[in-house]
């Protein structure tokens, strides 16, 4: 059941101070696409401040979630809301006023090829602030050394590795200080150290508690150790979510607890 | 009655199709030059950066295919208007393929067919590539306007690059026609600016700088438009840019058609 939970609206900008106790909130959400029913009837939310992890086999319609919680995709039944917004129903300004609080990392990195990596993590500050050129500069170098990539500044995406490629993506995804991470398959074509660098990122903004932190994985990882919350998905559908031990326990089929354990090992605590 | 039943259908059909893309092409236009009046000065910057490059790179390469065709097509008219007529004060003759075919008819429908080929298909492709690759995706999720921050920077693109081509056009069939009449039928250089002059009106360089203009904008928001249209497949590409240039060279044709009709109208 959808409750209206007494939102608040202050003046003009009634985007930044919406008072909400969900980051993403699903409601009975339903997706149909050319004849094919891809999500039936979804009702889960995301808390602020929560980390959560999608894990599903490839097809899953992970990334499909992804999207629903980033308002790319609208869904054709029941509604998404995202930072307390419903994206279908707001204006476009009021849409461009919300996404620049919400990064998002996709499966491919989605550079801007004609520019460089630092252009590329540039853009959101240069589109949506009014900062100078040497803030500018501050911040993105911050975000770049953060994740260990400062040195392919001065080069363009085709020039970097994949997983360099999707650091930068990240790099941008955050460079706003954006309040909910969508990240669509974040360890893939990324070396251990770099697996390392951005677990202990995830963990530090985990810590922090102020960033809302979704990932979709298909490969079982150590991020589901971390994760507050964990999502079984399967078809399109949320065959279990909660702690890494209630979903392990709670589903039945070898199968479908595969997807939670790692390293032949049995993950749930 | 009921053969002609699925043929008024087809036609509905097709009618009805017809009105959508027209709606979807009016619609990328205006709110292109509206998210012009919402743009910020980096905005701005990204739109001068992106018309600079084009006009360089993209404009660089269609220079020499439109001088080849200025000059043959200049050199074509007088040769045509020429020979033993020449003399016989067939200044008339000239006038009215020059000004007829040359400036008011076929010279900005020859330069969008350029245009088409140079700035169209890249551009098409371009934003094809753009969504294959979920950056079309990646912008609209930071917020960033589709229309404001890709389109319109390539409709000023193919703006500024179709009047650079068409008065580039035009001088250059100037050149060639001073050079064929005055090396080749040996007339002075002062009586084909004379006849020039006699022949060309302000009118018909504000018909041919609006037709342009119109070209111009009617193809980069239709390769844009199909360029969008394309969703995950790389095979998508090439289709859109197929129907990109479908689209434009017909949509072109079609306005010129309209262009003779008004001007028998008002001008005749």
């Amino acid at each position: 059941m959808c409750v209206d939970r007494g939102t608040v609206y202050f003046a003009s900008e009634r985007v930044f101070f919406m008072r909400r106790e969900f980051a993403i909130e699903f409601c009975q959400v339903g997706v149909t696409s050319e004849g094919e029913e891809k999500v039936r009837s979804l009702t889960f939310g995301i808390g602020c401040g929560e980390f959560v992890v999608f894990v599903g086999p490839r097809g899953a319609r992970k990334s499909l979630l992804l999207e629903l919680c980033g308002g790319i995709i609208s869904p054709s039944q029941g509604v998404v809301k995202t930072l307390g917004v419903d994206l279908t129903r707001t204006s476009r300004t009021e849409q461009s006023l919300l996404r620049r609080r919400i990064g998002m990392v996709f499966q491919k990195p989605a550079l801007l090829n004609n520019l460089t990596v630092f252009e590329n993590v540039a853009l959101p500050l240069h589109y949506h602030t009014v900062l100078d050129n040497d803030a500018v500069h501050g911040k993105v170098m911050a975000r770049l050394s953060e994740l260990g990539i400062s040195l392919y500044r001065d080069l363009f995406p085709t020039e970097i590795t994949h997983g360099k490629s999707k650091l930068v993506a990240l790099a941008r995804a955050l460079v706003l200080g954006q309040e909910l991470i969508l990240i669509d398959d974040p360890f893939a074509g990324l070396d251990d150290g770099n697996v390392m660098r951005l677990t202990s990122i995830f963990e530090h903004y985990q810590a922090e508690g102020r960033v809302t932190i979704v990932v979709a994985m298909s490969n079982p990882s150590h991020l589901l150790h971390m994760a507050n919350r964990v999502a079984l998905v399967l078809d399109g559908r949320i065959v279990e979510m909660g702690s890494l031990t209630e979903v392990y326990n709670n589903v039945d089929e070898e199968r479908e607890r595969a997807y939670v354990t790692w390293e032949d090992k049995v993950c749930a605590r | 009655m009921a053969e002609i039943n699925p043929l008024l259908s087809w036609a509905e059909s097709q009618v009805f199709a017809g009105g959508t893309y027209v709606r979807d092409i009016a619609t990328i236009a205006y709110c292109s030059f509206r998210d012009l009046f919402l743009s910020s000065s980096f905005r701005r910057g990204a739109m001068m950066r992106v018309l600079s490059q084009q006009i360089v790179v993209t404009g660089g390469g269609a220079f020499p295919m439109v001088t080849i065709m200025a000059l043959l097509f200049g050199s074509a008219i007088i040769i045509q208007s020429g020979g033993d007529e020449w003399s016989v004060g067939a200044e008339n003759l000239l006038r009215l393929m020059l000004v007829e075919v040359l400036i008011r008819e076929f010279g900005a429908l020859l330069i969008a067919f350029v245009v088409i080929g140079c700035f169209g298909v890249p551009i098409c492709k371009e934003l094809a590539n753009l969504c294959v690759e979920n950056q079309i995706k990646a912008l609209r999720m930071m917020g960033i306007r589709i229309l404001g921050f890709v389109v319109f920077p390539q409709m000023l693109v193919v703006v500024v690059a179709m009047i650079c081509l068409i008065i580039y056009f035009y001088l250059i069939a100037m050149m060639g026609g001073i050079i064929v009449s005055t090396f080749v039928f040996g007339e002075p250089v002062s009586v084909f600016f004379y006849t020039l002059e006699q022949s060309i009106g302000l009118i018909d360089v504000l018909i041919m700088l609006t037709k342009g203009v119109i070209f111009a904008l009617v193809v980069a928001v239709i390769c844009c438009h199909h360029g969008l249209l394309v969703e995950h497949e790389v095979s998508g590409v090439s289709q859109a840019t197929m129907h990109a240039v479908m689209g434009s060279v017909i949509v072109c044709v079609l306005i010129e058609v309209l262009f003779i009709l008004l001007r028998s109208v008002f001008f005749s």
